[in-house]
């Protein structure tokens, strides 16, 4: 039983930073290639858990040589736009100026109704607003609006707003981040005297953070 | 880019060499335990065919304390990367052979001798990189 639990824990690390390793992207937003792999090692690294006879190396040994297998592809994906057309495959037109490409929804297996679906997961309720709609590789839909539908921005009523740029956390949970306090050129005495302005000191924070524009939003922990 | 190739050409590296570490043990071991089951074999077979006196009944004892202990200790590291499965029919039949020694069954244990050789034989076939493995 403890052997189980063991193996468990060691595959458990294991997948977790090849999974670190593979990057950043949610998974809705991986390639056909990081969804095949991500898939593989979840089940290579799932039957040394269950049998005991099975050796560890049995599962380590073929996760890392789909990483390897990832790390090679990856490398072409990024050096290579052939290879990576290969690869990922390429974006497809399904609306181009307004009219639905029914060859192209053919080709790739969409209905209308799906479309229409997808569109709603945009925010967008009606077919006849939409210039463009791609399909991406990782299976998204990105939607260019036609001018009179797009959502009114600043710039389209001449108004004039603050630069607020990047918020910046200070605390998390208590925790200050020097880093970012050495980001915004400051340091921890500056930061205990922000917060003793609302009577409390940064460890006692849930959150204080503090945007280009300088404005500061903070939370006390809730002490029950 | 750099560390990606850093860290494919030492995955590639480790995995290698690894194997060929293993692969070589393997051998290593397989060959030394065989020769012994050989010897075995044929000591059992000349008890069988001349019902000999006790000195050949020791030799054989020894001879299999000998491979029991030598497969003991090879079996701890073998079990890191082979199937234990695998193992676990060369454990049954080195009991079976000490069993059917012990009960003076020598053609029974001489059997038993020969399906371990065979299995040494089949498992170093297994580990081993060859396109009858790969399919």
């Amino acid at each position: 039983m403890l052997n189980t639990f063991v193996r468990s824990i060691i595959l458990y690390i294991l997948v977790l930073f090849i999974m670190r390793l593979m990057g950043k992207r949610e998974i809705g937003q991986f390639q056909p290639f990081e969804l095949a792999i991500a898939i593989m090692i979840s089940d290579l690294a799932s039957n040394p858990i269950s049998d005991n006879g099975i050796p560890l190396s049995d599962g380590i040994i073929p996760i890392m040589g789909l990483l390897l297998l990832h790390l090679i592809i990856t490398f072409f994906n990024m050096t290579n736009t052939k290879i990576r057309g290969f690869i990922c495959g390429k974006p497809s037109i399904l609306i181009n100026k307004g009219v639905i490409n029914e060859k192209q929804l053919k080709k790739e297996k969409f209905s209308i109704n799906e479309l229409e679906a997808k569109l709603r997961n945009e925010n967008v309720m009606s077919i006849s607003d939409v210039e463009y709609a791609i399909l991406e590789t990782n299976g998204n839909i990105s939607v260019i609006l036609k001018k009179d539908k797009e959502p009114v921005t600043i710039g389209d009523l001449n108004l004039k707003s603050d630069y607020k740029g990047l918020t910046y956390n200070l605390v998390v949970d208590g925790e200050v981040s020097y880093e970012n306090l050495k980001l915004i050129n400051k340091d921890y005495e500056w930061l205990v005297k922000q917060t003793q302005k609302y009577h409390m000191m940064p460890e006692e924070a849930l959150i204080v953070n503090i945007n280009e524009a300088g404005e500061i939003f903070y939370q006390i922990k809730d002490k029950t | 880019m750099k560390k990606e190739v850093i860290a494919v050409c030492s995955i590639l590296v480790i995995i290698f060499t690894t194997n060929y570490i293993c692969q070589v043990y393997l051998n290593n071991v397989a060959d030394d335990i065989s020769e012994n089951l050989k010897e075995l074999h044929s000591i059992c077979m000349e008890y069988l065919e001349k019902q000999d006196n006790e000195e050949k009944e020791k030799i054989i004892e020894e001879k299999i304390k000998e491979i029991s202990n030598k497969w003991e200790k090879s079996e701890q590291i073998l079990s890191l990367y082979i199937e234990h499965s695998e193992l676990e029919k060369i454990d049954v039949n080195i009991v079976r052979i000490k069993s059917f020694q012990e009960i003076d069954e020598y053609d029974e244990a001489t059997q038993a001798v020969s399906e371990c050789i065979f299995m040494f034989k089949h498992i170093r076939q297994k580990q081993r990189m060859s396109l009858s493995n790969l399919f």
